[in-house]
């Protein structure tokens, strides 16, 4: 196995490999919500391509992805040929892109903007929890759920981080039940930073035992991506071990230099592993009651820099992804594509929040960004499904 | 490098006052104003006290930072000597970060590394890539340093560094293992965690000649009464492996 294809597939692995456990049985009416981080700030314009539009090709010479290679979705927009594997979840109509999605007054750098994103706060707020944790708490999981929320190979908890949701932060499902021992789970707490812990102990121990007693004990996944199982298995048995919300990390999209290549591997990744999370939730029979949501701390600039790449912009292209998927929008596709799908600032990215050495190099010479975008208005975001 | 026409020099407005500054002037700004020493002593407090500053001390602690021309040896007499810094509620009341507990294990223990890389290893596996913070904002520390994860590989790492075995303690790194490792970032750092960890070792003989007994040692590792009852009849290494288990280890 080379070092591409076990990249390709990691990042949702943990992932695949956990849902047999946890997301079994479409528990009490709960459905699930599987959010997909794109760190670093996905490129929203060679992820959905307006191919038709002049503006594209003449604002990224030697970036735009060619249009007979475009993934045509309609007459306007296709997407990137590394995403090939989402056409059948497309052609089943269960596949929907939000285009131009982003928020007044965007934030240019990386933590800020994340954090606005993760808590759902304005762009002058800041709020302790994320917005999925203050969901859960309001509403909590039905008992007998392993956890509110998983995150799965991150540091942070993101959306999912403080309030009183139980979220559990795992790399591998097994190791994790494995070192749970470690977990005493109970005792009394003298003050916050100790009951803080005493939490976490006790939500590993409870997470792990509903983890460790799953009903099928088979690998449901191979590693390598072109065995993955075709056929449904037999169906298993009901149990009430779920889980509220599930979020994963695929990090490298902050692609200010060289992006064609590198961007088409990520692109891949991102395919094959939303493919993989389908099939599993098809298995466990979970598909028809998940949505899988993309986001990203902001897109990118519409116009490429000297470096092969793109530096931020404001606004990015989810996919939403299942038989769950957000409804057709009535709003009104924007005018011009390039005012919504990435709406361009004026900014330079040194100054976005210490990035400096993300700065493109424009060979010493300082030149003066045109800003065509600036004028037009924000528009509604515009859904293609 | 200064490269004068990268810079705009028009007049700016900084904090109310307006002018052609440059670097250290705008920088003077900021010293002129209170809350830049109150946002030092927030951080000295929340770093050394406990989570949640106290506005009137915070106050007070800014004022001798600021008058002592921001000399730090004064603020931090200061904050040393405060009847905050000393009370009791404010014992074991913040989480030790990877860097304090990984550092402070090898010397508690006295564990002699011939090489720190397993040491910063695991202070990255645990969240905290020594040098390297997630964003200009540095760390955000203090409960968020908790997770199940972190914890559990917090717990994992005391256990392995404090594990009873008899073979000699390896003298450097075990060779590092090149073929490509399957697995994402994370679980491959976790495994360089649990080899380097193999390359530690206490060495228990010379341990116990010094370690402190019964209440002493209880005092030399936890900031707190441990949060579970430690057993009678574990004594000298086996308390020891006990009490850094124990919750309360985390906190300083």
């Amino acid at each position: 196995m080379d070092r591409r294809d076990f990249l390709r597939f990691t990042a949702v692995a943990p992932a695949v490999a956990i849902l047999p456990r946890l997301a079994a049985a479409a528990s009490e009416g709960r459905r699930l919500l599987i959010l997909v981080e794109l760190k670093g700030g996905n490129d929203g314009l060679n992820t959905v391509v307006p191919y038709a539009d002049a503006n594209y090709e003449r604002l990224r010479p030697r970036l735009a992805i060619a249009r007979e290679q475009v993934i045509a979705l309609d007459e306007r927009t296709g997407l990137h040929p590394s995403l090939e594997p989402m056409l059948a979840t497309w052609k089943d109509g269960k596949l929907a892109v939000v285009q131009g999605l982003g928020y007044p007054d965007p934030n240019l750098s990386h933590f800020r903007s994340i954090e606005i994103w993760d808590t759902a706060s304005k762009s002058d707020e800041y709020l302790d929890t994320g917005w999925l944790a203050r969901a859960l708490t309001r509403s909590p999981s039905p008992k007998g759920f392993a956890a509110d929320g998983i995150v799965v190979g991150s540091a942070d908890l993101g959306p999912l981080a403080g309030g009183t949701a139980r979220t559990i932060a795992l790399t591998n499902p097994d190791q994790f039940v494995r070192n749970a021992r470690l977990a005493q789970g109970e005792g009394e707490g003298r003050n916050a930073a100790l009951r803080h812990i005493l939490k976490v102990e006790s939500d590993v121990q409870q997470s792990a035992r509903r983890i460790a007693a799953r009903a099928n004990s088979a690998p449901l996944f191979p590693r390598d991506p072109s065995a993955m199982p075709c056929a449904p298995r037999p169906s298993l048995p009901p149990t009430r071990r779920g889980v509220s919300a599930i979020r994963l990390t695929l990090a490298g999209f902050d692609t200010h230099a060289n992006q064609l290549g590198l961007h088409a591997t990520l692109l891949r990744q991102l395919g094959e592993g939303l493919a993989a999370l389908r099939a599993a939730l098809e298995e466990v029979g979970r598909w028809d009651d998940t949505l899988v949501a993309t986001y990203s701390e902001f897109g990118r600039r519409p116009r490429g820099n000297q470096s092969n790449g793109t530096d931020h912009g404001t606004a990015g292209s989810p996919l939403r992804d299942g038989r769950r998927r957000a409804r057709r929008d009535s709003s009104v596709p924007p005018r011009r594509w390039a005012a919504s799908t990435a709406t361009a600032t004026c900014r330079t990215p040194s100054i976005s929040g210490g990035t400096t050495r993300h700065s493109s190099r424009d060979g010493g010479k300082p030149t003066r960004r045109r800003c065509w975008a600036r004028a037009t208005k924000p528009c509604p975001a515009r859904l293609i499904s | 490098v200064n490269r004068p026409a990268w810079h705009d020099p028009g007049p700016k407005t900084v904090l109310g006052k307006t002018g052609r500054f440059d670097g250290s002037e705008v920088l003077d700004i900021l010293l002129a104003r209170d809350e830049t020493a109150e946002f030092v002593a927030g951080k000295l407090w929340r770093e050394f006290v406990s989570s949640s500053p106290d506005a009137v001390e915070v106050r007070r602690l800014g004022a001798v930072f600021r008058d002592a021309k921001y000399e730090v040896k004064p603020v931090m007499r200061a904050l040393l000597l405060s009847e905050a810094f000393w009370a009791p509620e404010n014992r074991g009341a913040l989480v030790k970060s990877p860097v304090e507990l990984v550092v402070g294990m090898l010397r508690v223990f006295d564990v002699r590394p011939m090489d720190l890389r397993a040491a910063a290893i695991v202070c990255a596996v645990l969240g905290q890539n020594p040098f390297a913070p997630p964003n200009v904002k540095g760390w955000p520390g203090g409960e968020a340093w908790i997770n199940s994860a972190t914890l559990l590989g917090r717990k994992q790492a005391v256990e392995r560094l404090l594990r009873n075995d008899d073979r000699a303690a390896p003298q450097a790194m075990p060779a590092m293992d090149m073929r490509a490792p399957a697995g994402s970032r994370e679980e491959r750092l976790r495994r360089a965690m649990e080899r380097g960890l193999a390359a530690y070792q206490v060495d228990w003989a010379r341990w116990t000649r010094a370690a402190p007994e019964g209440e002493k040692l209880q005092h030399l590792l936890l900031a707190l009464e441990p949060a579970h009852e430690i057993p009678a009849a574990a004594t000298g290494p086996e308390r020891a492996r006990r009490l850094a288990g124990d919750p309360v280890f985390q906190l300083k």
